[in-house]
Parts: structure tokens; C-alpha cells; sequence
């Protein structure tokens, strides 16, 4: 009896609480999307926020657009023209740029060259950049994907 | 404070007997019958042949208009499905290792709703909490409190509405506060230790005081001192709250994922970070967005963040 009696006034002490989990642990299955899914989330992501633009930001938005339309999309003789700059300014063993999703403003980059040897990651791709920069300056919106091998590395795969 | 028990008691009774008769309109009357006709069965010591007035009274009105009522009486029905809504006793759950070589709970640990119980290394309970996510909660206390987390119960609640979730953690409350003549360290009111405090985000960073002003010094110098006084600063499409952009969206995942302390420049603010874009790309010799600077050096965009973070190696880069 004294120790059902001692329960509730101890019971009062302690705090039920409702313990969320982190949304950075449920964000994980995101990061390991596929490259597929990666487009479609960015795709969802750039036409969402059209409605959160203010004036001044739905101006910017058209002169972009406008300045895509005007520029063209990323066509045949562009990607041979791109993969022509980087196979002769970096020597490369072999070039590969492809239109990822063909939707004219993404490209997939495939590069192996000698002169990535002792390289890191961000100079290899600086390299590349370096080669098609005035493309990239204009036509094309985004790289989805690069890949910089040595011939040595590309070998092992 | 006898008082009080008994409401309290009766307060139990009718939730889950109103829960299995979907809430009808007669509940309180059956409840009420119910209750009398209990009483008088526990009471064996009272003679039968002189029962109370009040019971008398209440059972006449009970039979005449609802015979039917009269099945639920001797039927143990009612009591099976209360006990079936109940999670395991915490004396009868098994402990589960809380694994310090996997960096979280093991995957045994189930993701569904219910209550746990968190045991430290001595076997001392430290917090019993109640979760939408069980494995997800441990492993957020695994990483805050790393040295209280040695096992953990988990009774899976299959119904999880509050009430039902509320209901199973105050069983084992209370079965451990019989046991133990305590409450919880993690449990007592002003203990924060267990519960997640919302994350206070930080500002995006802005370059310049507004497109008004008249810069003293040039923008690569002022995004050169940004990226050298910080450690770890990212430069974004659209603000670190809302990214604007997959790939800005995927880097800011993974440095708030990391747990990492860093600084965010929305590239697209075009009040107070204007003609950042194109100083950036030649500051960077970097020609798209998101940038990831760490100490100073950019270590490249959202393809080779991604590529470091799926080999583990973004730990120790933050850590340097």
C-alpha cells in the first residue's frame, strides 16, 4: 500500500517527452539517391521554387532563361568541340562528354590523361575545367558528373 | 492522495474499455455498472445475501432497456484486448548492445514507434523514452551521450497514437519506479541531456553591407579573408534553410549530417553578395556551384564532396 502510494507523486517528477529523431538520420536515404533521382530532385527543386520568387527575383529568373534560350542547348558539334579543347590541351588518352539527361543543359565528363598523375580530385577537374571554360561560362548549366583517371587507375577498373 | 489514486485508476479503466466499444454513448452507463458489479466481486468478504444500496440502484436501469449488456459480464473479451494493446513488461524486454565499433545502435533495434529504456555500461537505467522512431532516437542519443549508452529495451508499440505511445512509457515508468523507488536520471524535470534541443540554424553569411555601399576593397580579398578565417565555408545556390539547387541541397545534407560547423554564402542573394558568382569562378579557377572551402582551399564542388563522403574520409579532413 505505502509504496503504490509513493508512485504517482514520483511519477509527477519525470517528463514524458516525445524524442524526434534527427531529420539529418532520416536524410540519408537521399544522399545515396541515384544520379536519376539525383536529376529529378533537382528538376522538382528548380520549378518549386518558382512560386517563392519575389518581382525582382522573377526578373532574374526570365533574363536566365532568356539567356539560356539565346545561347542555345548543348548540341552535337558542341560536345565533339568540348572533347576536341580537352583531349588536346590536357594530351588525354581519352575523352568522353556526353548530354547526361538530354535535356540540353547537363554533361557527364569522362577523362583520362598522364597529366593527372600526383594530381588531387579538385586540381584533376580544375584542369578540365580549364580546358572548356568559355562553355561553361554559357551553355552549360551544371557537370553532373566527372571522372579523372590516370591511364593507370583506368586500367584497374 | 487515496483520492486521487482511485480517479486516476478509474480514469485507466475507462480509456481502454471506452477504446473497445468505440466509444459508444452507453459506456458510462455499462462502466458504471461494471465498476459496481467489480467491486462487489473483489469484496468476497461481503455477504452476499445484504448487498449495498447504491449497487442495487445502479444495476435495476442497466438490465431493462439493454439485455445485451449483459454478455460483456461474463465475457473476459474486454480484458484480453487491454492487455493486447500493452507493450511488454520492461523486466521481460531483452537488452540490446549498444555497439561503440558501429557508431550507433546494432541494426537489431527496430525503427517502428514505441517506448525504450537506455541502460549505461553499469546496467543503471538512465532514460526511458517514447519515439516515432526508436533506432533513430538511440542513435541520436548515441552520438550527444555516447558514454550513458551501453544497451537499450525497446518495446514496439503496434497502434502508435499518442495515447497508446503515452500509456505504454508510463508502464514502464512506473514498473521501474516500483522497482527502483526512483525516477530516471534522464527523466527528472530539468534534465535536457536526453532531449534534442531544435538546432539553432546559423545565418547565411553576406559579403557586403548592401549594393548601396561603395566597396574600400576589392570582393576577392573579402572572399579570400572569409575562406581563411573559417574552416569549413560553402558557397550555395539559394540560402542554407531552402537550397535552391540538388546539388547545393545534397552538400548542405551531408556537412549537417557530418555534424560539422560551418558557414554558408547564398551566391544567388543579389542584396548583399552581388557580383560574388563571377569573382568566386576566377578567385577558384572553379566554373560551378556549390564551392566547399575547407582551411582556406577549396576542395571542390558537390561530385567530390559526395565521393569523400561515401569513403569515409570527410572525418578527418574536418578534423585537420
Amino acid at each position: 500500500m505505502r509504496s503504490l502510494s509513493a508512485n504517482p507523486s514520483l511519477l509527477r517528477q519525470a517528463v514524458p517527452v516525445l524524442v524526434k529523431p534527427y531529420k539529418s538520420i532520416l536524410s540519408r536515404a537521399f544522399l545515396f539517391s541515384s544520379p536519376a533521382s539525383t536529376s529529378h530532385s533537382h528538376n522538382t527543386q528548380f520549378l518549386r521554387s518558382v512560386t517563392f520568387f519575389s518581382p525582382t527575383s522573377l526578373r532574374n529568373f526570365n533574363s536566365r532563361a532568356t539567356h539560356l534560350n539565346d545561347a542555345g542547348s548543348i548540341d552535337s558539334p558542341l560536345i565533339q568541340s568540348m572533347q576536341n579543347k580537352i583531349k588536346e590541351q590536357l594530351n588525354a588518352e581519352s575523352v568522353s562528354v556526353k548530354d547526361a539527361y538530354g535535356d540540353g543543359r547537363h554533361v557527364s565528363i569522362d577523362v583520362v590523361a598522364t597529366a593527372f598523375e600526383g594530381q588531387s580530385a579538385v586540381n584533376r577537374q580544375r584542369m578540365v575545367y580549364k580546358a572548356i571554360w568559355e562553355e561553361l561560362q554559357t551553355v552549360v548549366h551544371a557537370v553532373d558528373q566527372m571522372t579523372t583517371s590516370t591511364p593507370a587507375e583506368a586500367a584497374a577498373k | 492522495m487515496q483520492h486521487s489514486l482511485k480517479r486516476r485508476n478509474e480514469t485507466d479503466s475507462c480509456f481502454f474499455l471506452s477504446r473497445y466499444r468505440h466509444r459508444s454513448s452507453m459506456a458510462t452507463l455499462n462502466l458504471s455498472s461494471l465498476q459496481a458489479l467489480s467491486s462487489h466481486r473483489l469484496c468476497s468478504s461481503f455477504p452476499q445475501n445484504t448487498p449495498t444500496p447504491s449497487f442495487n440502484f445502479q444495476l435495476k436501469p442497466s438490465i431493462n432497456p439493454r439485455p445485451i449488456s449483459l454478455k460483456p459480464y461474463v465475457s473476459e473479451k474486454p480484458r484480453a484486448r487491454v492487455v493486447a494493446l500493452a507493450v511488454k513488461s520492461l523486466g521481460d524486454t531483452e537488452a540490446l548492445a549498444v555497439s561503440p565499433e558501429n557508431d550507433g545502435p546494432a541494426g537489431e533495434l527496430p525503427s517502428g514507434a514505441g517506448v525504450y529504456a537506455v541502460y549505461d555500461t553499469n546496467g543503471d537505467v538512465q532514460f526511458i523514452g517514447l519515439s516515432r522512431n526508436i533506432a533513430a532516437s538511440v542513435a541520436a542519443h548515441w552520438k550527444s551521450v555516447p558514454e550513458l549508452c551501453g544497451s537499450v529495451k525497446a518495446g514496439v508499440v503496434d497502434e502508435p497514437d499518442r495515447e497508446t505511445l503515452t500509456q505504454a512509457w508510463k508502464s514502464w515508468m512506473e514498473e521501474y519506479i516500483k522497482d527502483s523507488g526512483k525516477v530516471p536520471p534522464g527523466n527528472e524535470s530539468g534534465n535536457a541531456t536526453w532531449v534534442r534541443q531544435a538546432p539553432k540554424r546559423k545565418p547565411d553569411l553576406r559579403l557586403t553591407p548592401g549594393r548601396r555601399m561603395q566597396l574600400t576593397v576589392p570582393l576577392e580579398n573579402l572572399i579570400d579573408g572569409l575562406v581563411k578565417e573559417n574552416k569549413v565555408v560553402a558557397f550555395i545556390k539559394g540560402p542554407r534553410s531552402a537550397p535552391l539547387c540538388g546539388f547545393s541541397q545534397r552538400v548542405i545534407a551531408i556537412l549537417e549530417n557530418e555534424g560539422v560547423d560551418y558557414e554558408s554564402v547564398n551566391v544567388l542573394d543579389e542584396e548583399y553578395n552581388y557580383e560574388l558568382r563571377e569573382t568566386l569562378k576566377k578567385y577558384s579557377n572553379w566554373p560551378t556551384f556549390p564551392q566547399i572551402f575547407v582551411d582556406g582551399e577549396l576542395v571542390g564542388g558537390c561530385d567530390i564532396l559526395t565521393s569523400m563522403y561515401e569513403k569515409g574520409e570527410l572525418a578527418s579532413l574536418f578534423k585537420k
